[in-house]
This record gives structure tokens, sequence and C-alpha cells, in this order.
């Protein structure tokens, strides 16, 4: 069920009735009911393949528990359990991620027909796995209590305005959340509504519009040269943004309506100043899991360790702890790169990400030398905005790998753009030309300029939803009209628009 | 500290319903600029908005495809035989939607009489898939429904030809139109919605080198009727029973084959109606296939005219009619239109009749200046067989350059009422250019000397046809199209009396009534 249709809409306003009519301790039920119904209309097979992983993860969980009854030391036993489970949870995910193409090798000969097998890949599994191996591994290192409950376990995994692209949840935060129930609240209700009106705003006035041009450049490259890659990659990252944001304020605006508190996705990660801290505010939840679940387990493995004394005895103080720096780093890209996809472009982009990452950690001594020795005035606005840029660049750099969708095409592009210079397109109205007509072009780039003042204003720390309610009725309600009419009318949707699913859906 | 709580609770639901009643208030008010404003010759469901407008108000109601909207013209049914009639029929009506319009309009109208544009009849699988797929087609018809079960049950149907039917966009306005924003006129802010008129649309074009399918096809060939057509036939036929109302079937034009001609007398013959084909007619209609199409399937008002009046004698002859007090085709609005399109189609076959060029000025000098905007402008020579006759001709339109007397001139003029440019010179070239009522006008002369530049644009486009001698181009306003081209060798020594029409015509822009609707189908 998209949450671009009308269907949606519909079933999202039946919930929400629902949700608040029953009574406090029945609530977690209605989520679940209209759970397994927004799981079903993706296809019951996929809602066997979840309900099977849930069933997996609660009677591993619940066997770990039962042997640290037995013997609350007893790591050894509960790690084989444990390891059973992750496997076949990771391999259902590695089966998503790589079956088809595995199967369009050996198995299909025409691909386009209509013979040719289909692999069934559940809905948001990479969100799903990845917050059932969590619980698994937190159930397995003590952190939280096994869930009793079959049924409130498969609720925490299939929540429906967050299985489809996360944000990835925490079930120690998540679960008695959803399970408690909340009273209805007027003032938490409008804020998260207005929060998924924004999102619908981010996703269908600008993401969609955006990607008209970048489906026109990128599947078209032999048509374009120079600058018109560097608008289609331009595009591309406010398509992706607004996209994937958008759609983290409608889960998180849809569960603060019903009074549930979900974690953070994003922090304004264009005013981050480095590529490390850009995600810290980019994907946050897919950041934290893989520091809390991949990283901290490698830093304090004993292997490593061990590894870095052997490099301090022989190479020094420094040379070790880039050690305990680089290897974990070096996995927990390469392992994001492959989450986001199992395609050479992805591969090659987590490399992307680690290597500068990586470089930035290990030369940090001498990036400060150096900007010392030009003596530059590290705390400046200019410098913060000069990192700003940078950051910038290098993202579009990340996109330039993986946007175009063939890694030919990225290379293809990057040579174009360095060896063609057509600036007269700026001006000669080829803009107008690439997907979206005059109108449609400067919507989007009016759109982009609130997003950026919203945004440049919420960094500077103003609480938008609090200011605008505390505006006069009048001049408040006429904002929330003006959106809602604008999403209505500039929105790209209805006859003669394919409604284009969210980019993080498919990974 | 109940009732405080309860009142709490009373207030944000009051806030609320509130919120929410705005908003759709809001949203009503603009759907209603996005939406398409009506035209009054727009075929596109403003005919069925009459219908639920006026109920009550027609003895007739046409139902088909857009030949049932352009060839049978409805206010000259009612303003010569008194038969107030409306068109529900749409640009490419596939049968079974036929059907559905009708049900849904005969729940508000009791005519005496359906004409059944029979030329849908014959379409085929593929095309009604087209159609079907194109969804314009389908929305003409179903967009002014009122009834949500009959148009369900339409799009049902359709579905059975395509299956990715977008269903919201039949039942929501503002979800098929909101991209309209892109082409909003000051008409969408001020235009009310218009309570349709009778559904009808005129066509002015005439078309050349007309292929005449109908005597010159196939004659013996094969043709069956597709099954689901005849199926929703049978059901119009039910329907027009069960409402006690005759049915008569009609063919105008439409390409139709004389094999196709076959199957549909068969048809009628079958269930005992009516059926009025206009190629039977032809001697008795003064139909003339070189003035009277617009273009493969539509008559222009012209022959529009000459087969509603055959059809309006017909009915009265044959069939009673009910007197209906102030219907829509009454209005001096209406009237008026009407009266003014049939002149402009009149004038331009009258221009394009004429054979020689003291005929064609003769017929210029009369025409509407108001409304009709003339370029003159001479290509190479144009003075060495003009009369002193032929000049006179040329002033009488207000001009008062003389090229008498004058070896190779170049001249040009743009005429437009009292307001006249001109410019005549011997050595060099004349460039002149008006702007009138949002339309450019450019028109170039040069003889020899001035490298024999030349040019009669319009809006941009090149309507000069870059003959020796004099050429003119006229542009109706009320029309927006070029309604006459024509050129004349007055250089020829050889034929200094009767200077021929060397291009009579141009079709360029025949559809430019409401194209916003058209072109979409085409």
């Amino acid at each position: 069920m998209n949450f671009i249709s009308v269907t949606f809409l519909v079933f999202l306003f039946a919930t929400l009735l629902l949700y608040f009519i029953f009574p406090l301790k029945f609530r977690w039920m209605v989520l679940l009911a209209a759970s397994c119904v927004f799981y079903v209309y993706a296809g019951w097979q996929k809602f066997i393949f979840v309900l099977a992983t849930a069933l997996v993860a609660y009677l591993v969980t619940r066997k770990i528990e039962k042997i640290y009854e037995l013997d609350k030391n007893n790591k050894k036993s509960a790690k084989k359990y444990l390891t059973f489970g992750v496997v076949i949870i990771l391999l259902a995910l590695v089966y998503s991620k790589v079956g088809q193409s595995l199967v369009d090798a050996f198995i299909n000969t025409e691909r386009e027909s209509d013979s040719a097998i289909k692999i069934i890949i559940p809905l948001g599994i990479s969100y799903y796995t990845f917050a059932i191996v969590g619980y698994m591994l937190d159930v397995y290192w003590k952190k939280e209590q096994a869930e009793h409950n079959y049924f409130k376990l498969l609720l925490y995994m299939i929540y429906f305005p967050q299985v489809m692209q996360g944000p990835i949840p925490r079930h120690k935060k998540l679960a008695p959340q959803l399970i408690e129930g909340h009273s209805f609240d007027y003032e938490t209700f409008c804020f998260g509504l207005q929060r998924g009106v924004w999102g619908y705003f981010k996703k269908m006035v600008i993401a969609d519009r955006f990607s008209l041009v970048v489906n026109t450049i990128f599947n078209n490259p032999a048509k374009y040269d120079g600058l018109y890659f560097v608008v289609a990659v331009l595009a591309s990252v406010i398509q992706l943004y607004c996209d994937f944001s958008g759609c983290m304020d409608m889960v998180i605006g849809i569960s603060e309506a019903c009074g549930i508190k979900l974690d953070e996705n994003f922090n304004r990660p264009f005013a981050a100043k480095s590529a490390a801290e850009f995600w810290r505010r980019w994907h946050i939840t897919l950041g934290t899991w893989f520091k809390d679940y991949v990283y901290m387990p490698i830093v304090i493995s004993p292997k490593v360790i061990k590894l870095s004394q052997k490099a301090k005895n022989k190479f020094g103080n420094r040379f070790a702890k880039n050690i305990m720096s680089v290897i974990p780093l070096a996995v927990v890209w390469f392992l994001t790169g492959l989450w986001h996809g199992t395609g050479i472009d992805y591969i090659l982009w987590g490399c992307y990400w680690g290597g500068i990452i990586i470089i930035s950690t290990v030369f940090a001594p001498e990036i400060t030398k150096l900007t010392k020795a030009f003596r530059i005035n590290t705390e400046s606005k200019w410098w913060h905005y000069f990192q700003q840029f940078r950051t910038f660049l290098i993202f579009c750099g990340g996109r330039l790998l993986t946007a175009p969708g063939d890694i030919k095409v990225s290379w293809y592009a990057f040579k174009s753009m360095i060896t063609t210079w057509n600036p007269w397109i700026l001006f000669d109205k080829s803009l107008y030309t690439i997907g979206l007509d005059r109108q449609d072009f400067w919507v989007g780039i009016l759109a982009v300029g609130l997003l950026w003042f919203i945004s440049h204003k919420q960094e500077q720390g103003v609480k938008i939803r609090q200011t605008v309610a505390s505006f006069p009725l009048v001049i408040r309600w006429s904002l929330y009209y003006v959106v809602v009419v604008a999403i209505l009318i500039f929105g790209m949707y209805g006859s003669g628009h394919n409604a284009s699913s969210f980019v993080y859906m498919n990974y | 500290m109940f009732d405080r709580k309860l009142e709490g609770v009373r207030l944000w639901a009051l806030k609320m319903i509130t919120f929410v009643l705005l908003g759709v208030l809001i949203l009503y008010k603009v759907r209603d600029i996005l939406d398409i404003p009506d035209e009054y010759d727009a075929g596109n469901g403003s005919g069925l908005k009459a219908v639920h407008n006026y109920p009550n108000s027609f003895n007739a109601i046409i139902v088909g495809p857009s030949t049932g909207v352009f060839n049978i013209q409805g206010q000259e049914l009612y303003e010569k035989y008194g038969i107030s009639t409306v068109s529900v029929s749409t640009g490419a009506q596939p049968t079974f939607l036929s059907y559905y319009i009708l049900l849904e309009a005969l729940e508000y109208q009791n005519p005496e009489v359906v004409i059944f544009d029979a030329a849908n009849l014959v379409y085929n699988e593929n095309e009604i898939y087209g159609f079907v797929k194109a969804k314009n087609p389908v929305h003409y018809v179903l967009d002014e429904f009122n009834s949500v079960l009959i148009k369900y049950e339409a799009l049902q149907e359709a579905s059975q030809y395509y299956e990715n039917i977008d269903y919201w966009s039949y039942f929501s306005k503002f979800y098929a139109h909101h991209t309209s924003w892109k082409n909003l006129t000051k008409k969408h802010f001020t235009t009310t919605n218009k309570s349709g008129a009778n559904g009808n649309r005129v066509a002015f074009g005439i078309m050349e080198d007309v292929e005449d399918v109908y005597l010159n096809g196939e004659k013996e060939e094969d043709i069956v009727l597709p099954e689901h057509n005849l199926k929703y036939f049978d059901k119009i036929v039910e329907l027009c029973k069960e409402k006690n109302v005759e049915l008569i079937l009609t063919t105008s034009y439409a390409d139709l084959t004389k094999g196709e001609e076959r199957e549909l007398i068969k048809l009628s013959e079958e269930y005992n109606l009516d059926y009025l084909n206009i190629n039977e007619h032809r001697e008795d209609i003064g139909f003339d296939i070189n003035i009277s199409i617009n273009d493969s399937s539509h008559l222009n008002l012209y022959a529009a005219i000459q087969w509603t009046d055959y059809l309006g004698q017909y009915l009265v002859d044959n069939y009673e009619f009910s007197e209906i007090k102030n219907p829509p085709a009454a209005s001096e609005e209406l009237r008026k239109i009407y009266e003014e399109q049939v002149e402009h189609m009149n004038n331009k076959i009258k221009l394009m009749s004429q054979v020689d060029f003291y005929s064609y000025m003769e017929e210029l000098i009369n025409i509407d200046r108001e409304n009709n905007v003339i370029c003159i402008s001479v290509y190479d020579a144009a003075e060495a067989s003009l009369s002193p006759y032929g000049m006179s001709l040329i002033n009488e339109l207000g001009i008062e350059s003389n090229m008498m007397g004058l070896f190779k001139p170049s001249f040009a003029a743009i005429v437009s009422g009292d307001n006249i440019k001109e410019g005549v010179s011997v050595d060099g070239g004349v460039h002149i250019k008006e702007y009138i009522d949002k339309v450019s006008y450019v028109v170039e002369s040069g003889n020899a000397a001035s490298g024999l530049t030349y040019g009669i644009k319009i809006n941009g486009y090149e309507y000069g046809q870059a003959i020796r001698g004099i050429n003119i181009v006229v542009y109706n306003k009320f029309l927006n199209e070029v309604v006459s081209v024509a050129s004349f060798d007055t250089w020829a020594i050889d034929n200094p009396m009767k200077m021929r029409i060397s291009t009579t015509n141009s079709v360029h822009k025949q559809y430019e009534v409401a194209p916003n609707v058209w072109e979409d189908v085409e």
C-alpha cells in the first residue's frame, strides 16, 4: 500500500479512528491488525515469510532466556541458538538481495517472459531484519528481556508506518510504546498530522518532481553531456533527501498522532561539516545500528584488541589507534554498501564513504596541522560554510555512483562532466526540456527554497511547529490550508503520472 | 472535573470539524477554478450538464461518437424545426458508453426521440481498447455523471478493455484536474460553471483532396459488427422501449464504407428502426464533398447544416414533438453565437468558391472587416496586367497606395477594420508589422530590386504562397484561424482578364475552437 495513495489515506483514517475508539489495553491489537492488513495487502506470501521470521526470533529469544534462567553465565549455549537464529534471518535477507539475480542467471533464460520466476521479497525486509537481529542480540547480551507474546513481537517487526523504510527501531524503546496504548491528546495528534503533511509535501511536491529530471537524464545518458549530468546529480540529491526524509516525516508524524514516538532518522544532514558527521545526521538509525551491533563488537573483540597491542608494540601508539578505527570502519562501510544493494555500484559506494571517513580519521592530526599552517580560523563562519559545502560535494560524489543505476553510466557521466563545457544550458531554456517544464521547474525551486528556509531555522534552534502553534488561529489555519492545497495542486500524482515508490523502499 | 474535561473535548472536536469543513469548502472552490471551464460548443460532457440542469427540456437526444457532436446541429434543429435538442455524444464514444450516458440522460429527460449516431457500432476491440487507455474518451462521457453507481458500472465495463483504470480520476475532479494550474487563465477565475449548452461543436475546416471512401472503397468487404457493441446496442434499444422513446439510427459521413453501411441497414431492419445515412441522400441535401469535410470523419458547419436540415424535416414529417417552453437553445446568447458561426462559415465558403481575382475581391470588400484581418503582399511583380478596376477593388478595402504606373513595385498592406497599414516602394522592400488582439501579423514584399523578399506570417507561421503577383491571406478573429489563402498572378500577360486563384485555402489550425479539448483525443 503506497503512502501516496487514496487507499492508504482511507486505511490510515480508519486505523486512527479505531485506535482511539478501542479501550487503551486493546489498542496495540488495533495496530497489529492494521499492520497485518497493510502487510497482507502487499501479498500474503510475503506475510507468511515475515510470520516465520518473527517465529524464529520469538523461539530463539525465548530459548536464550530459558538458558539464562537455568544458568545466567551459560553464554556458550545461548550463543549457539543466537547464531542459529541470526544466520537463518540473515540468510533470508541475503536471499532477498541476491536471490533474483541468481534465479535470473541460472533458471530464467528469458527474464522478460511471463514464465520467468520472480522470487518473493518481503516488504521492508532490510529494515525488520535489522530490527529483529538487534533485538535478539540485546536479549543475548541481557540488555533486555525476551518478549513472551509472539503477537507483540510481530507488531514490533511489522508496525505499519515504519515497516517499509524504517526508522530501524530498538525493541526496548518501541515495543513498550506500541503495547501500552495512548490516550488521545489533541496537541500531539495535531503535531503528528502536521509533520505527516510536511512529509507529503517533501515527497510529492519536491522529490517526485525532481525524480523526473533524474530519470530523463540517467535513462538516456547518451543524449546528454557536461552540465546536464551536474544538474541530474543535484536533482538526485534533492530527490533522495526529500524522498527519504519526507517518508520519515510521514512515518514519525503518523506514529506521533497515535502518541508513539519513533527515533529520528534525519537531523539536517546538509549542515554537517564532515563525512562522519553527515552520517550521524543522515539515516541515523542505520548508523547507530551499525555502531552498536557491528562497530562496537569489533572494537572490543579480543582479536582486534590483540592485533592492536601487537601493532602498538611494533609501530607505536598512533598506528595501534588507527588499527582500532580502520578495521571496524572498513567492515561497517562494506556492510553499509551491501545493505543498500549488492551491485558493484553500491559496493563501490560503501568503499567511497568508508575510504573518505577512514582517511579523515587517520590523517586528522595532519589536517589540523595544515589548517594551522595556513592560519585558517576553524571557528569562523566561512570555514564552516566551506566544510558544509565540501561535505555536500562528497555526498554528490556518492550520488553519482548510485543514482544512474549502472556504474558504466556513472563513469560516462563523470567523464562528461569534466570534459564538456556547456554552461549555456543554464540560460537557454534547456533546463525546461529535461523532464520538467518551466512552471514545474520553478515550483520545484521555490519548494526547495522553502525547505532550506525551514531547515535553516531549525538549525538555529527554532521549533517550527511550536512557533506555528503560537500564531493566531486565522494565520495558523491559513498556513495549514496553503500547505495542503499546495500539495494537492503541485503534488505529482494522478492521471498521467506514475506514482513513484520511495527510493529507500528498494533497499 | 468531568464537565471541564468534556468541555475540552467538545472544544477540540468542534475545532477539528470546523477545520475539516472549511478545508472541504476551500478545496471545492479551488477545484472549480482548476476544472476546465465549459465551452458552449465543446462536446466534453457539456450536453450532459444541460441534461442535468434543464430537466425535461429536450425533444431529442443525440448520442454517439464525435460525429454526433459536429454533424447534427441542435441549434439548427430548434430554430428551424422547433425541436429542442441536446447532444450527449462525445469524442470516440464506444457503444457501451453510449448506453451508459443515455441511461444517465434518460433519468432527467423524457424526449420523444433518441438519435443514435451508429458510427461507433463499427469500432473494433482494438480501437475501443485504445480509446479507454487514452482516458479522455471515457472522461468526456463520465465526468459529468451524477449517478455514482451508473458511473461505476460503466467503469467496470471499461476495465474489460483496459484494466489499469485510475478510478479516482473519474470520481474526483480535483484529482483529475490538479495539474491544470499550469494553464490557468483569467477565464478560470471569472467563468462561473456554465450550465452547459447543447453539446454541439462546430468545425470550419475545408479539407482539400478528400478521398471519398464511400464511393471509392471496397464494396464487397466482409464486415462483422463486434459482439460487445451489438450487446450494448440491444441494451440501448431495450432502454428506449422501456422509456417509451423512439430510437433512430443515423450515420453522417464518418468514413463509412458500403460494407459497413450494409451491416447497419441489416441491423436497423432487424430491430425495425429508422436509419438515415447521409450517403444515401447526398443529392437531396446538395452535399459537395469538396467543400463539406472538416477532416476525415466530421462535416464542417456548412455541411452539418445541410444534413441537420434534412434530418429536421424528416423528424417533423414522421414524429410528433411536444412544445417545450424556454429550452436552452432559445437563449439569446446561444442564438447569437450560432448566427455568427454560420455567417463566418458562409463567408469562408464564399471566398474560397471564387475563381478569379475580380470576383474574389468583390467578395473580399464585402467581408466583415471587424472580424477579419486582410493581409496583402506582392511577390516579384504584380502590376503588368493589373487593370484600373482591379486596383480600385484593392483601394476599396481602404488602401490608398496605388501600383498603377509603377514598375515592379513592392506592395504590402494589413487591413483590420479602419486600421490600415500599408506601403509601396519601387526602390526597395516593404515590411509591415501589426499586433491585433494577441495575434501578430508580419507582411513583407519585395521586388527584384530588393532581393525578392516576401512573407505573410501570422503568429510566426508563414501562410503566404510566394506566387508571383498578389498574395492575400485572410485571418478570422472570431474563428481564430486563417480562412482564406489566395494568390493571383496579376503580372501574367497571357491571362490579363481572368486571373486564377493559385491556392485556394488552408486548413491549418482547423480545430482552433476549444483545442485543449479536442487535441487530447487526437
